[in-house]
């Protein structure tokens, strides 16, 4: 039931001139801290935490929507014009997003980014509005058994997502997993793999690593290459005809984009999991139903719908754990926890019983900024697109300083410039040795959880790994795990097969 | 070697062997843990030094190897990138060098300085953009850093170890 008491006053609070010009800036805010690689939701949430202190809780809460709503729609921007996502999830984005600005649809791309993200971001919040009632119950459905098995379909799914590089993909995952386990350990409080380096107890740090990753490694190419970012400069069209063709494309694949959604909300919903599973899981999800996989990677438009209505959709589902148990289903709502928390607001049951009108605020404030941001960006394509115009000798110096500070800025770390370094160095060997990059960021993210839900599951069942077989939610999971890998093989078999009787005709 | 290993698949292997070491040193390195401690990340060590082998075994011009890199691909053909990155093998090192010396010129001498100078040589000595067009965009470019991080989110940036120096 919809409190309506609840629903007006937030109504009420929103549409007030104060809360509109917060709304504002915090979209603003979320889009250039988008834009910038490295920097995204969490930096902005936390640089701007102190500032909020001395603002009504409403206003603060409704900077923070905006901030929230905006930056994965901004992120995907980079994505697709430099193949540096501004935020983690958006990676998924530069596999086809990226293709499709090399071959001069840059402006196609954003125009379907940003529509599949704003219908992403509403039906997020659709799903939260709907599960409210029954929150408790889906989240307590996920045991740690269930997370650890989650958790390697999601590096599984990214692995199978690299088409014909399967192998590489999960040699990767598992090189990712081991650098993730440096730095002390959650259980037992000992200090691994260090090498004798303080900075290292710490562990290496994601932000650094992923910037490293993607910017560094796609600018070292991009020195090596020459030119501009589009191949052929002639081909790119950046009109404005393009970009709205862009944004008919999530409707033209409205069952892609429902999926998507779908998908980003459940996986949103459950904590620690993230944003960057959910993308991509929907991007091989995407692969997997379609009729044509093999033009994936290649600059298919589907490739960057699924992962950004994903994204978007998960801002809505990671709320549900965020305000209904405390628990944060990603950083950023852990940092917005602290929010909450400093403006005397208690996440929990408390919250969803005594301050429905903040739950509704932020609910409303999330839904506008979320279109607000769409419509700036499709508003500002065109220029955007520009981008992949300028000469490598231009664009790199520039990318490469504003990412290294990126990458000091989220720590005050001057090391963390180093690992970006190395991360690039790293990045560009693997990708141009056929290895798959993308694992490895997944891999940093999801190490923590692996380890842990597996040591939590083994001490649950008594050390034996039958725990791991018990529910129906585990047996599932263990047969998409199963079916993700034997799928080049099964494929390959199925089109040897079909080729046969053809071949004989002929 | 040369038969069983083709000469194009060369520095895939010594990528693979360069991470089979990393396992192995992790493996190694476990053995002075807590028994929880290392339980995982020795399963994860042992199963990427598998995973290795394999890829390894992928490479090698025979039949069985063909037959691993199909069940693993979908695809009886391997695309070759390593001709491709041979071929750009100088540009590479220039771009590995001179970001390298970014980086270590931002450590030494922070941000603020070095980011100009960078930016101004990349284009005018690298890219070979006008004098004019290579001041302007340097000093657009550093006005927006510092206008975004030093003024409005009141951020100071790394001044180096130099000043860290001189300030001591």
């Amino acid at each position: 039931m919809i409190d309506q008491q609840a629903l007006a006053a937030a109504l009420g609070q929103l549409v007030s001139l104060s809360a509109l010009k917060f709304l504002l800036i915090g979209t603003i805010i979320g889009l250039v801290f988008g834009v910038i690689p490295g920097l995204g939701g969490t930096t902005a949430i936390a640089l701007l935490t102190p500032i909020t202190f001395a603002m009504e809780k409403y206003d603060a809460i409704i900077l923070m929507a905006g901030i929230m709503a905006s930056t994965p729609t901004s992120g995907a921007v980079t994505a697709i014009l430099i193949n540096t996502p501004g935020t983690a999830p958006n990676a998924a984005t530069c596999l086809d997003g990226y293709p499709m600005a090399k071959q001069g649809k840059a402006g196609l791309a954003i125009g379907a980014s940003s529509m599949a993200s704003g219908i992403g971001g509403l039906l997020g919040i659709a799903f939260l509005i709907a599960v409210i009632p029954v929150t408790r119950e889906i989240v307590l459905l996920f045991k740690p058994p269930e997370f650890f098995l989650l958790a390697v379909l999601g590096l599984v799914s990214v692995a199978v997502s690299t088409q014909d590089r399967l192998l590489r993909g999960l040699i990767v995952g598992g090189f990712g997993l081991l650098v993730s386990f440096i730095g002390y350990e959650s259980v037992t409080g000992e200090v691994r793999y260090d090498f004798g380096i303080e900075y290292l107890w710490d562990g290496l740090k994601l932000v650094p690593a992923m910037i490293g990753l993607f910017a560094i490694a796609e600018m070292i190419n991009l020195w090596a290459k020459g030119g501009s970012i589009v191949e052929d400069p002639s081909k790119q069209r950046i009109d404005f005809r393009q970009v709205l063709a862009g944004c008919w494309a999530p409707f033209k694949h409205w069952g892609t984009t429902l999926r998507g959604s779908a998908i980003g909300t459940l996986i949103g919903a459950l904590p620690g999991v993230g944003g960057t599973v959910a993308a991509f899981l929907a991007y091989t999800v995407a692969i997997g139903v379609s009729k044509d996989p093999q033009s994936f990677g290649k600059g298919n438009i589907v490739g960057v719908i699924a992962p950004e209505s994903a994204n978007n959709a998960k801002e809505g589902g990671s709320l549900v754990p965020t305000l209904a148990f405390g628990i944060p289903g990603s950083a950023e709502m852990a940092v917005f926890l602290g929010v909450l928390v400093l403006h005397g607001l208690a996440p929990g049951p408390t919250i969803v019983i005594e301050h429905m009108d903040i739950i509704w605020t932020l609910i409303l404030a999330l839904t506008v900024a979320g279109a607000l941001a769409s419509i700036i960006t499709l508003g500002s394509a065109r220029w955007l697109a520009k981008l992949t115009l300028i000469d490598s000798r231009t664009l790199v110096p520039v990318v490469i300083a504003f990412a290294l500070i990126g990458s000091y800025s989220l720590n005050n770390e001057i090391l963390d410039v180093f690992v970006s370094l190395g991360f690039g160095i790293l990045g560009f060997v693997f990708m141009r040795l056929g290895f798959p990059r993308l694992t490895l960021p997944i891999a940093l993210v999801l190490g923590q959880i692996m380890e842990t839900s597996y040591l939590q599951s083994l001490r649950i069942g008594d050390g034996t790994l039958k725990i791991f077989v018990t529910s129906w939610p585990s047996r599932i999971l263990i047969f998409c795990i199963l079916l993700s890998i034997f799928l080049p093989a099964l494929k390959y078999l199925y089109n040897s097969l079909r080729s046969c009787p053809q071949q004989a005709k002929g | 070697m040369e038969n069983l290993f083709p000469r194009r698949h060369r520095a895939s292997l010594v990528l693979d062997l360069l991470l089979l070491a990393f396992c192995v040193t992790i493996i190694a390195l476990s053995a002075g843990l807590d028994s929880r401690a290392k339980l995982f990340p020795v399963l994860v060590g042992w199963f990427t030094v598998a995973l290795i082998v394999i890829d390894i075994v992928a490479q090698s011009d025979t039949g069985f190897g063909r037959a691993v890199f199909t069940f693993f691909s979908g695809s009886a053909e391997a695309e070759d990138r390593e001709v491709e990155a041979r071929k750009e093998a100088r540009s590479i090192v220039h771009a590995i060098v001179w970001i390298s010396i970014f980086v270590v010129a931002v450590w030494l001498f922070g941000f603020l300085p070095v980011i100009p100078v960078y930016m101004f040589i990349s284009m005018r000595v690298f890219g070979n953009n006008s004098t004019l067009r290579s001041l302007i965009t340097t000093a657009v470019i550093m006005l927006i850093i510092w206008a975004f991080f030093e003024y409005a989110l009141d951020y100071t940036l790394y001044r180096g170890l130099v000043a860290e120096l001189i300030a001591d």
